[in-house]
């Protein structure tokens, strides 16, 4: 979208995989968007504070939420497949957390539908693309950013692109956890590498888990489907819901409901003492095929269940990082040149907790102001600083991490096994239910694991395709990732949003009505208070 | 479970070769599983394309026993369950391998997607936005287009030979499946500019309609269904079976 919006200047798009492979495709459930009555903005800005457990900058929640009509319009007029109401408008749904159908979606293709959509008005603007370049660092000289080195995949080699701003739209770190919905690529890389370029990251420690994913595989089960009508049944088959939030039910926000799921197993009310199930059978084949196609394939391929027929065996699963690179509503952040928007961003429009439909309204809506805010800078700005240090410094980084003495096979078997141990270490310690001990436990873990990374040597880069040089690398930035939601998190004493701590389980707005700033130092992560723009809406119970 | 994949290194070998790994998978695991399965614990050289691992990127098409199918939404059970022609010159193994054919092999399963990516382009298979759009899209004109979105671009459909008295799709003179469903697509499209007069632009769209939608029905793993879009656009003609009712 930020490209997009720069067409004309000499602007480029690189991404770890091809442009219509990233992982904003497998988003499902829409875009929210107030596109008329009885729905206002007013209405959507409340429901996105309220679901952010007031956290979010009111003022940003207004930005986003006041161009979201326009911009989904402006996505229609592109070419966006949405699916339309009887009389031919954008058809919309009801999310959580929303107090109208609010969602505009594609069946449940929505983030698919606005890629290619995207995607294709690239390819007609010519701008030029970078596939499987992978971002390892930014170049920053004299504190402004003045490009990034690339490892080149396809043909094993590093490259530099110069440039006078640079827009990470780089997605979340799901990755750092065992239990994801993301993909494989969702490493945090962007996130990372402006923390190591000395960019202020916050509220690393809030981490989205999405109530309904696949058991055992975790893939995504859109909340479409609660959308539609979905229940959620314990193993006595009670929807349980009615205990937690007896308003809004299964379509209370995403962090109540994977609260609830998480206490009914681990009171014993779980099927087989592991999961619980989300029961469409009463919605019928044919809302099924029409409404939730994707849900019904997915259901079926990877865990064997028609959905039509049978409840669906599903337990929460890390889903979105709510936290990132902090950046102001124009997508700015601490480093001059640097950009941001998306889910690496933290603006912050989701706070303590997302609602549905917001994240892909965020990545268009902010990529929009990212991309009009850069043509802004590059008429105030002059020439980038030609990048010297930092590169030597990179280099320098980069030949210590190999020694062609190692064996290939067994390197990357090392990386597999911390890999495996830092995912299972953060989804045990830091995952739905945090408390004091295990968050102490798991910075200890983590600590150890870093260190045993920047001992580890690896074996050099073995051509084209090097895919385990990419596993190294991207292990260093969930390692970097996974410290600052621990310490972050041990470092928050209340619950708020997707933060819940057993032993301080209430909000303090008194303490803790703050985001979490972070900034890298040599000794380490340096944490402090950042103000929250608050405004409209004063901190209330939080109830559904 | 074991897997026989052809690898391929252009930089080093003068020609492929099967590799043979050996790995224990559970029922439900995909063949991308597999693949990953063998890169960290045993060779980590073994180059293919990941990403989603839900069916939805598009990035891990191969040929699968014989089968071009997305590793990630394959079964290694199921695609088991038949197996490959025997073939003398092959290891035996329960999963044969094999990169997507007809595109150029950069390493083992990873082959190049740029042409036919630049296939979209042939065709200018994207919309061109017209300024007067009134955001009304007719529910039924839009039901039409809808059979075009879960296409991931993957490269089966250009991959996969093509039906007699057509293609190959992968070469300069001949328009890909892909392509050609997502051009039909904004030529039925209200939205877009050219609308229409795509179909005069673009002659062999016409030609290619039926064709491209029976073609799809068969390959597709996605299940792009062009068919009303080929009714509705009156291109109908020489279609098997479909007929509007």
């Amino acid at each position: 979208m930020a490209a997009f919006q720069a067409r004309g200047r000499d602007v480029a798009v690189a991404t770890k995989v091809y442009p219509h492979q990233s992982h904003s495709g497998a988003a499902q459930g829409g875009f929210n968007a107030a596109m008329g009555d009885p729905d206002s903005v007013e209405a959507h800005i409340y429901d996105t504070i309220k679901g952010s457990d007031f956290l979010a900058d009111q003022d940003a929640v207004e930005v986003m939420c006041s161009e979201a009509p326009e911009v989904i319009r402006e996505l229609d007029r592109l070419g966006v497949l949405w699916s339309r109401t009887a009389d031919g408008r954008i058809a919309q749904r009801a999310l959580g957390g929303s107090s109208y159908p609010r969602a505009c979606y594609a069946a449940d293709m929505s983030g698919q539908v606005v890629l290619h959509g995207l995607y294709e008005q690239v390819l007609r603007c010519g701008i030029r693309l970078y596939p499987e370049w992978h971002l390892l660092e930014l170049l920053v000289e004299d504190g402004r950013v003045c490009g990034g080195v690339f490892w080149d995949l396809p043909s094993g080699r590093l490259e530099v692109i110069r440039a006078r701003a640079v827009v990470l739209a780089t997605g979340g770190y799901g990755r750092v956890y065992a239990k994801t919905t993301n993909g494989l690529g969702s490493t945090g890389d962007g996130v990372a590498i402006a923390y190591r370029a000395g960019a202020v990251v916050s509220d690393l420690e809030f981490v989205q888990f999405h109530p309904t994913t696949l058991y055992g595989t975790n893939i995504l089960i859109s909340e479409g489907a609660r959308g539609e009508g979905g229940h959620l049944k314990n193993a006595l088959g009670e929807r349980f819901m009615a205990r937690y939030a007896p308003k809004a039910m299964e379509l209370a926000p995403r962090d109540l409901v994977s609260r609830a799921i998480a206490t009914e197993i681990r009171e014993g009310r779980g099927v087989e003492g592991a999961y619980v199930h989300l029961d469409l059978t009463h919605l019928g084949e044919r809302l099924i095929r029409e409404r939730l196609p994707q849900v019904h394939e997915l259901a079926l391929t990877y865990a064997g269940v028609d959905c039509a027929r049978e409840p669906i065996p599903i337990e929460p699963g890390q889903h979105y990082s709510m936290g990132g690179i902090r950046t102001t509503t124009w997508c700015e952040t601490t480093i001059p040149g640097l950009f941001a928007a998306g889910e690496c961003a933290n603006v912050s429009v989701h706070g303590a907790n997302r609602l549905g439909g917001n994240s892909l309204l965020e990545t268009v809506v902010f990529g929009r102001r990212a991309g009009r805010r850069v043509l802004e800078w590059l008429q105030q700005s002059g020439p980038a600083p030609v990048p010297e240090r930092s590169l030597r410094a990179f280099l320098d980084r980069w030949n210590r991490a190999f020694d062609p003495a190692c064996s290939r096979a067994r390197s990357s078997r090392e990386v597999a096994a911390l890999r495996r141990a830092l995912t299972e270490t953060m989804m045990a310690r830091v995952g739905v239910f945090r408390v004091g001990p295990e968050l102490e436990q798991a910075v200890a873990e983590v600590a150890a694991l870093q260190e045993q990374y920047g001992r580890l040597r690896v074996a050099p880069p073995g051509g084209a395709y090097d895919y385990a040089l990419v596993a190294y690398w991207e292990l260093g930035f969930l390692l970097d990732l996974a410290e600052l939601i621990a310490k972050g998190a041990l470092r928050r004493t209340e619950s708020r949003g997707g933060h819940a701590r057993l032993d301080y389980p209430h909000r303090d707005d008194d303490r803790w009505l703050v985001h979490t700033f972070a900034r890298r130092t040599e000794q380490g992560p340096v944490f402090e208070d950042g103000q929250v723009r608050l405004g409209r809406v004063t901190p209330q119970a939080r109830t559904y | 479970m074991r897997l026989a994949i052809r690898r391929f290194d252009p930089a080093t070998d003068p020609e492929p070769h099967w590799a043979v790994y050996e790995v224990e998978l559970g029922p439900r695991q995909t063949v991308l599983d597999g693949l990953l399965r063998v890169a960290d614990e045993q060779d980590p050289t073994l180059a293919f394309r990941r990403m989603c691992r839900s069916g939805i990127c598009g990035a891990c098409a191969a040929v699968v026993n014989g089968r071009p199918v997305l590793t990630c939404q394959t079964l290694c059970q199921a695609a088991a369950a038949s197996p490959a022609p025997p073939d003398p010159g092959r290891p035996a193994a329960e999963l044969v391998l094999e990169p997507l054919p007809h595109f150029r092999v950069l390493r083992d399963l990873v082959v190049d997607i740029q042409p036919f990516l630049e296939g979209l382009a042939r065709l200018q298979a994207w919309l061109v936005p017209r300024e007067d759009f009134s955001g009304v899209v007719p529910r039924e004109q839009a039901e039409r287009l809808w059979g075009v979105a879960p296409c991931v671009l993957c490269g089966i459909c250009a991959a996969w030979g093509s039906p007699p008295g057509v293609g190959p799709w992968v070469d300069a003179a001949t328009a890909h499946p892909a392509a050609v469903a997502r051009a039909l697509r904004m030529a039925a499209d209200p939205r877009d500019l050219l609308g229409p007069a795509r179909l005069s632009v673009f002659r062999e769209l016409g030609l290619l309609a039926p064709h491209v939608a029976r073609w799809l029905r068969e390959v597709c793993p996605k299940g792009v269904d062009i068919e009303p879009l080929v009714q509705g656009l009156g291109l109908a003609r020489g279609m098997e079976g479909a007929r509007a009712s």
